[in-house]
Protein backbone atom coordinates (compact mmCIF):
# COMPACT_ATOMS: atom_id res chain seq x y z
CA UNK A 1 0.00 0.00 0.00
CA UNK A 2 2.72 2.55 1.28
CA UNK A 3 4.52 1.57 -2.20
CA UNK A 4 0.79 2.28 -4.21
CA UNK A 5 1.32 5.80 -2.37
CA UNK A 6 4.48 6.42 -3.38
CA UNK A 7 4.59 5.42 -6.79
CA UNK A 8 0.85 7.22 -7.57
CA UNK A 9 -0.33 10.14 -4.59
CA UNK A 10 -1.01 12.98 -5.73
CA UNK A 11 -2.65 16.17 -3.95
CA UNK A 12 -6.84 15.55 -3.44
CA UNK A 13 -8.82 17.33 -6.52
CA UNK A 14 -12.01 17.61 -4.86
CA UNK A 15 -12.92 19.19 -1.57
CA UNK A 16 -14.71 17.16 1.05
CA UNK A 17 -17.42 19.36 2.50
CA UNK A 18 -18.44 19.81 6.10
CA UNK A 19 -20.98 21.58 7.59
CA UNK A 20 -22.63 25.02 5.77
CA UNK A 21 -20.13 24.43 2.66
CA UNK A 22 -22.96 22.11 1.02
CA UNK A 23 -25.19 25.06 0.59
CA UNK A 24 -22.42 27.29 -0.64
CA UNK A 25 -22.99 26.10 -4.24
CA UNK A 26 -26.76 26.67 -4.21
CA UNK A 27 -26.10 30.30 -3.29
CA UNK A 28 -23.81 30.45 -6.45
CA UNK A 29 -26.59 29.07 -8.39
CA UNK A 30 -28.68 31.65 -7.10
CA UNK A 31 -26.40 34.41 -7.74
CA UNK A 32 -26.08 33.77 -11.35
CA UNK A 33 -29.52 34.99 -12.08
CA UNK A 34 -30.02 38.76 -12.43
CA UNK A 35 -30.77 40.58 -9.66
CA UNK A 36 -34.52 41.85 -9.78
CA UNK A 37 -37.03 43.33 -7.75
CA UNK A 38 -40.05 41.92 -7.66
CA UNK A 39 -43.14 41.19 -5.82
CA UNK A 40 -44.79 37.59 -4.58
CA UNK A 41 -48.36 37.36 -4.54
CA UNK A 42 -49.96 34.24 -2.67
CA UNK A 43 -53.09 33.62 -3.05
CA UNK A 44 -55.86 32.04 -0.43
CA UNK A 45 -56.20 28.77 -2.30
CA UNK A 46 -52.70 28.58 -2.38
CA UNK A 47 -50.98 29.72 -5.40
CA UNK A 48 -47.82 31.58 -5.64
CA UNK A 49 -46.68 33.36 -8.60
CA UNK A 50 -44.18 36.72 -8.29
CA UNK A 51 -44.85 40.05 -10.69
CA UNK A 52 -42.77 43.07 -11.62
CA UNK A 53 -41.66 45.43 -8.31
CA UNK A 54 -43.93 48.21 -9.97
CA UNK A 55 -47.45 46.17 -9.99
CA UNK A 56 -48.70 47.90 -6.96
CA UNK A 57 -47.37 51.04 -7.23
CA UNK A 58 -50.29 53.36 -6.79
CA UNK A 59 -51.91 55.14 -9.73
CA UNK A 60 -54.38 57.63 -10.71
CA UNK A 61 -55.01 60.87 -10.03
CA UNK A 62 -54.88 60.85 -6.33
CA UNK A 63 -52.55 57.47 -6.29
CA UNK A 64 -55.42 55.61 -5.28
CA UNK A 65 -56.34 53.56 -8.75
CA UNK A 66 -58.72 50.13 -7.85
CA UNK A 67 -57.41 47.62 -9.95
CA UNK A 68 -57.58 43.57 -9.94
CA UNK A 69 -54.47 42.02 -8.54
CA UNK A 70 -55.32 38.81 -9.10
CA UNK A 71 -57.76 36.28 -11.44
CA UNK A 72 -61.64 36.90 -10.60
CA UNK A 73 -61.57 33.64 -8.74
CA UNK A 74 -58.82 34.16 -6.37
CA UNK A 75 -58.11 36.22 -3.32
CA UNK A 76 -54.91 37.50 -1.71
CA UNK A 77 -53.60 36.58 0.89
CA UNK A 78 -50.27 38.07 1.17
CA UNK A 79 -48.02 40.39 -1.25
CA UNK A 80 -44.67 40.38 -0.18
CA UNK A 81 -41.51 42.35 -1.72
CA UNK A 82 -38.47 40.47 -2.60
CA UNK A 83 -35.60 39.86 -5.33
CA UNK A 84 -35.14 37.14 -7.76
CA UNK A 85 -32.15 35.82 -6.01
CA UNK A 86 -33.92 35.28 -2.71
CA UNK A 87 -35.13 32.24 -1.15
CA UNK A 88 -38.71 31.84 0.36
CA UNK A 89 -39.41 30.25 3.51
CA UNK A 90 -43.11 28.82 3.40
CA UNK A 91 -44.35 28.27 6.80
CA UNK A 92 -46.93 25.64 6.76
CA UNK A 93 -49.99 25.53 9.11
CA UNK A 94 -49.09 21.77 11.05
CA UNK A 95 -45.66 23.77 11.99
CA UNK A 96 -43.74 23.01 9.28
CA UNK A 97 -40.92 25.01 6.61
CA UNK A 98 -40.09 24.86 3.27
CA UNK A 99 -37.37 26.73 1.40
CA UNK A 100 -38.08 27.74 -2.67
CA UNK A 101 -35.48 29.99 -4.38
CA UNK A 102 -37.47 32.90 -5.77
CA UNK A 103 -36.49 32.39 -9.47
CA UNK A 104 -38.29 29.70 -9.52
CA UNK A 105 -41.49 30.48 -8.53
CA UNK A 106 -43.76 31.40 -12.02
CA UNK A 107 -43.82 34.77 -12.56
CA UNK A 108 -47.30 35.78 -14.08
CA UNK A 109 -49.67 38.92 -14.66
CA UNK A 110 -52.03 40.06 -12.70
CA UNK A 111 -54.61 38.24 -14.33
CA UNK A 112 -52.26 35.09 -14.67
CA UNK A 113 -53.07 32.14 -12.51
CA UNK A 114 -50.66 31.37 -9.99
CA UNK A 115 -49.07 28.39 -9.72
CA UNK A 116 -50.58 25.96 -6.85
CA UNK A 117 -48.19 25.80 -3.82
CA UNK A 118 -48.74 22.27 -4.04
CA UNK A 119 -47.10 21.50 -7.11
CA UNK A 120 -43.91 23.07 -5.43
CA UNK A 121 -44.23 22.12 -2.30
CA UNK A 122 -44.43 18.23 -0.76
CA UNK A 123 -47.46 19.73 1.59
CA UNK A 124 -49.52 16.63 3.25
CA UNK A 125 -52.85 16.45 2.94
CA UNK A 126 -55.06 19.08 5.16
CA UNK A 127 -51.25 21.11 5.13
CA UNK A 128 -51.92 24.31 3.92
CA UNK A 129 -48.82 27.22 3.98
CA UNK A 130 -49.41 30.41 6.36
CA UNK A 131 -47.10 32.79 5.46
CA UNK A 132 -44.03 33.06 2.88
CA UNK A 133 -40.97 34.99 4.15
CA UNK A 134 -38.29 36.04 1.45
CA UNK A 135 -34.80 35.67 2.98
CA UNK A 136 -31.76 37.16 1.19
CA UNK A 137 -29.61 35.45 3.16
CA UNK A 138 -29.37 33.11 7.07
CA UNK A 139 -27.77 35.83 9.13
CA UNK A 140 -26.56 34.41 12.51
CA UNK A 141 -28.29 37.21 14.04
CA UNK A 142 -32.18 36.76 12.94
CA UNK A 143 -34.71 34.37 13.97
CA UNK A 144 -37.90 32.76 12.91
CA UNK A 145 -40.70 33.62 15.09
CA UNK A 146 -43.64 31.22 14.72
CA UNK A 147 -47.26 31.85 16.05
CA UNK A 148 -50.00 29.04 17.08
CA UNK A 149 -53.65 29.70 17.06
CA UNK A 150 -53.70 28.54 20.46
CA UNK A 151 -51.20 31.11 21.86
CA UNK A 152 -47.94 29.78 21.31
CA UNK A 153 -45.06 31.27 19.90
CA UNK A 154 -41.14 29.54 19.16
CA UNK A 155 -38.43 31.34 18.42
CA UNK A 156 -35.49 29.99 16.71
CA UNK A 157 -32.16 31.04 14.86
CA UNK A 158 -32.86 31.38 11.15
CA UNK A 159 -29.51 29.65 10.35
CA UNK A 160 -31.44 26.83 11.32
CA UNK A 161 -33.36 26.82 8.51
CA UNK A 162 -30.40 26.63 6.02
CA UNK A 163 -30.90 22.81 5.15
CA UNK A 164 -34.96 23.78 4.29
CA UNK A 165 -35.81 22.06 1.21
CA UNK A 166 -39.16 21.59 -1.29
CA UNK A 167 -39.36 18.65 1.18
CA UNK A 168 -40.05 20.80 4.45
CA UNK A 169 -38.31 20.38 7.87
CA UNK A 170 -39.99 20.33 11.03
CA UNK A 171 -40.29 23.21 13.25
CA UNK A 172 -42.79 23.56 15.72
CA UNK A 173 -44.30 20.92 17.54
CA UNK A 174 -47.97 21.22 18.02
CA UNK A 175 -50.69 20.12 20.65
CA UNK A 176 -53.92 18.52 18.99
CA UNK A 177 -56.33 21.26 17.52
CA UNK A 178 -53.53 23.77 17.22
CA UNK A 179 -52.25 25.60 13.87
CA UNK A 180 -49.38 27.72 12.73
CA UNK A 181 -51.16 31.23 11.77
CA UNK A 182 -48.27 33.26 11.37
CA UNK A 183 -44.37 33.75 11.36
CA UNK A 184 -42.24 36.52 11.01
CA UNK A 185 -38.39 37.20 11.08
CA UNK A 186 -37.12 39.25 13.86
CA UNK A 187 -33.58 40.12 14.96
CA UNK A 188 -33.53 39.64 18.57
CA UNK A 189 -34.48 43.25 19.72
CA UNK A 190 -37.63 44.14 19.04
CA UNK A 191 -40.95 43.89 20.32
CA UNK A 192 -44.05 41.98 18.93
CA UNK A 193 -47.99 42.67 19.59
CA UNK A 194 -50.04 39.38 19.58
CA UNK A 195 -53.82 39.83 18.46
CA UNK A 196 -56.43 37.92 19.09
CA UNK A 197 -60.03 37.16 17.49
CA UNK A 198 -61.57 38.40 20.48
CA UNK A 199 -59.61 42.16 20.19
CA UNK A 200 -57.14 41.61 22.64
CA UNK A 201 -53.49 42.73 21.95
CA UNK A 202 -50.16 42.09 24.26
CA UNK A 203 -47.33 43.74 23.59
CA UNK A 204 -44.31 41.99 24.82
CA UNK A 205 -40.29 42.44 24.33
CA UNK A 206 -38.03 40.01 22.48
CA UNK A 207 -35.84 39.91 25.76
CA UNK A 208 -38.87 37.98 27.36
CA UNK A 209 -38.70 35.33 24.53
CA UNK A 210 -35.28 32.76 24.55
CA UNK A 211 -34.23 31.09 21.58
CA UNK A 212 -34.40 27.92 21.22
CA UNK A 213 -33.62 24.74 18.97
CA UNK A 214 -35.91 24.05 15.94
CA UNK A 215 -37.68 21.10 16.64
CA UNK A 216 -39.52 22.41 19.97
CA UNK A 217 -43.14 23.23 20.94
CA UNK A 218 -42.30 26.37 22.01
CA UNK A 219 -43.76 28.42 25.31
CA UNK A 220 -46.71 30.30 25.33
CA UNK A 221 -46.93 34.02 23.73
CA UNK A 222 -50.36 34.56 25.47
CA UNK A 223 -53.07 33.99 27.94
CA UNK A 224 -56.10 33.38 26.15
CA UNK A 225 -59.81 33.93 26.71
CA UNK A 226 -61.94 31.40 26.62
CA UNK A 227 -62.86 30.40 23.04
CA UNK A 228 -60.14 33.18 21.83
CA UNK A 229 -57.39 32.75 19.12
CA UNK A 230 -54.24 34.15 17.75
CA UNK A 231 -55.23 36.00 14.64
CA UNK A 232 -52.02 37.92 13.81
CA UNK A 233 -48.81 39.04 15.35
CA UNK A 234 -46.65 42.03 14.28
CA UNK A 235 -42.51 42.72 15.11
CA UNK A 236 -41.26 46.06 15.64
CA UNK A 237 -37.64 46.31 15.81
CA UNK A 238 -36.29 48.95 18.37
CA UNK A 239 -34.54 50.76 15.54
CA UNK A 240 -37.91 51.49 13.12
CA UNK A 241 -39.72 52.97 16.59
CA UNK A 242 -39.35 56.83 16.55
CA UNK A 243 -41.66 59.14 18.67
CA UNK B 1 -44.90 64.68 17.95
CA UNK B 2 -47.52 62.01 17.32
CA UNK B 3 -46.21 58.56 16.79
CA UNK B 4 -45.65 57.88 13.55
CA UNK B 5 -46.34 53.96 14.06
CA UNK B 6 -49.82 52.69 14.76
CA UNK B 7 -51.48 49.33 14.86
CA UNK B 8 -54.31 49.09 11.75
CA UNK B 9 -57.05 46.48 12.76
CA UNK B 10 -59.16 44.82 10.69
CA UNK B 11 -62.61 43.26 11.75
CA UNK B 12 -64.29 40.31 9.73
CA UNK B 13 -67.04 43.31 9.11
CA UNK B 14 -64.82 45.15 7.21
CA UNK B 15 -64.38 47.59 9.45
CA UNK B 16 -60.86 49.03 10.85
CA UNK B 17 -59.07 51.68 12.85
CA UNK B 18 -55.72 53.04 13.36
CA UNK B 19 -54.28 53.27 16.84
CA UNK B 20 -51.35 54.67 18.14
CA UNK B 21 -48.43 52.20 19.50
CA UNK B 22 -48.31 54.50 22.51
CA UNK B 23 -51.53 53.16 23.64
CA UNK B 24 -50.26 49.81 24.19
CA UNK B 25 -48.48 49.13 27.16
CA UNK B 26 -45.58 46.54 27.19
CA UNK B 27 -46.34 43.36 29.09
CA UNK B 28 -44.79 40.04 30.33
CA UNK B 29 -45.07 37.31 27.73
CA UNK B 30 -48.10 34.94 28.33
CA UNK B 31 -50.25 37.60 29.71
CA UNK B 32 -53.76 38.92 28.17
CA UNK B 33 -52.49 42.01 26.90
CA UNK B 34 -55.31 44.82 26.47
CA UNK B 35 -58.39 45.72 24.51
CA UNK B 36 -57.20 46.96 21.27
CA UNK B 37 -60.55 47.69 20.24
CA UNK B 38 -64.89 46.98 21.16
CA UNK B 39 -66.34 44.74 18.60
CA UNK B 40 -70.61 44.75 18.01
CA UNK B 41 -72.52 41.65 17.65
CA UNK B 42 -70.32 38.30 16.71
CA UNK B 43 -67.94 40.40 14.62
CA UNK B 44 -64.23 39.44 15.41
CA UNK B 45 -60.72 40.97 14.72
CA UNK B 46 -59.67 39.66 11.27
CA UNK B 47 -56.27 40.89 11.47
CA UNK B 48 -53.66 43.65 13.36
CA UNK B 49 -50.58 44.77 11.15
CA UNK B 50 -47.78 47.98 11.96
CA UNK B 51 -48.55 50.42 10.09
CA UNK B 52 -45.94 54.03 9.26
CA UNK B 53 -47.80 57.25 8.25
CA UNK B 54 -45.70 57.33 5.17
CA UNK B 55 -46.80 53.70 4.22
CA UNK B 56 -49.26 52.92 1.79
CA UNK B 57 -52.01 50.29 2.65
CA UNK B 58 -53.03 48.21 -0.11
CA UNK B 59 -56.60 46.95 1.04
CA UNK B 60 -58.82 43.99 -0.84
CA UNK B 61 -61.97 42.99 -0.87
CA UNK B 62 -64.56 40.82 -2.68
CA UNK B 63 -66.13 42.71 -6.08
CA UNK B 64 -70.07 42.53 -5.32
CA UNK B 65 -70.24 43.00 -9.42
CA UNK B 66 -68.19 40.45 -10.75
CA UNK B 67 -67.32 37.98 -7.69
CA UNK B 68 -63.78 38.72 -8.13
CA UNK B 69 -61.63 40.35 -5.57
CA UNK B 70 -60.96 44.07 -5.95
CA UNK B 71 -57.95 46.36 -4.27
CA UNK B 72 -57.46 50.07 -3.62
CA UNK B 73 -54.32 51.53 -2.29
CA UNK B 74 -54.84 54.18 0.96
CA UNK B 75 -52.22 56.41 2.31
CA UNK B 76 -51.48 55.42 6.21
CA UNK B 77 -51.71 59.45 6.85
CA UNK B 78 -55.06 59.29 5.40
CA UNK B 79 -57.23 57.05 7.85
CA UNK B 80 -57.94 58.62 11.65
CA UNK B 81 -56.32 57.80 14.76
CA UNK B 82 -58.70 56.39 16.97
CA UNK B 83 -57.70 55.50 20.84
CA UNK B 84 -57.87 52.22 21.92
CA UNK B 85 -61.09 51.53 23.26
CA UNK B 86 -63.58 52.48 21.19
CA UNK B 87 -65.70 50.88 18.11
CA UNK B 88 -64.01 50.49 14.65
CA UNK B 89 -65.06 52.64 11.93
CA UNK B 90 -65.26 51.61 8.46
Amino acid sequence: MQQLIKQFGDERRTIIEVEGQAHAAVTEVASLHELEPLVIAFTRNGALKTLPADTFTPRGKNGDAVYTPVRGDEQLRQVVAATSQDYVLCVSSTGRVFQVAAHRIPQGTRSAKGEPVRKLLELATGEEVVTVLPIEAYAEDCYLVTFSKLGKVKKSPLSEYRAADLDGLQDMKLAEGDAVVTALISRGQGEYFVTTDNAQTLRFGDDGLRAQGRAGQGVAAMALGPGAKVVSAAYLELKSRTL
Amino acid sequence: MSDPLSLFVVTEDGLGKKVPLSQYPQKGRATAGVITTELVGKDRVLLAMIVHEHDHLLLTWNGEGNGGEQVTAVKASELKMFMRRGRVYS
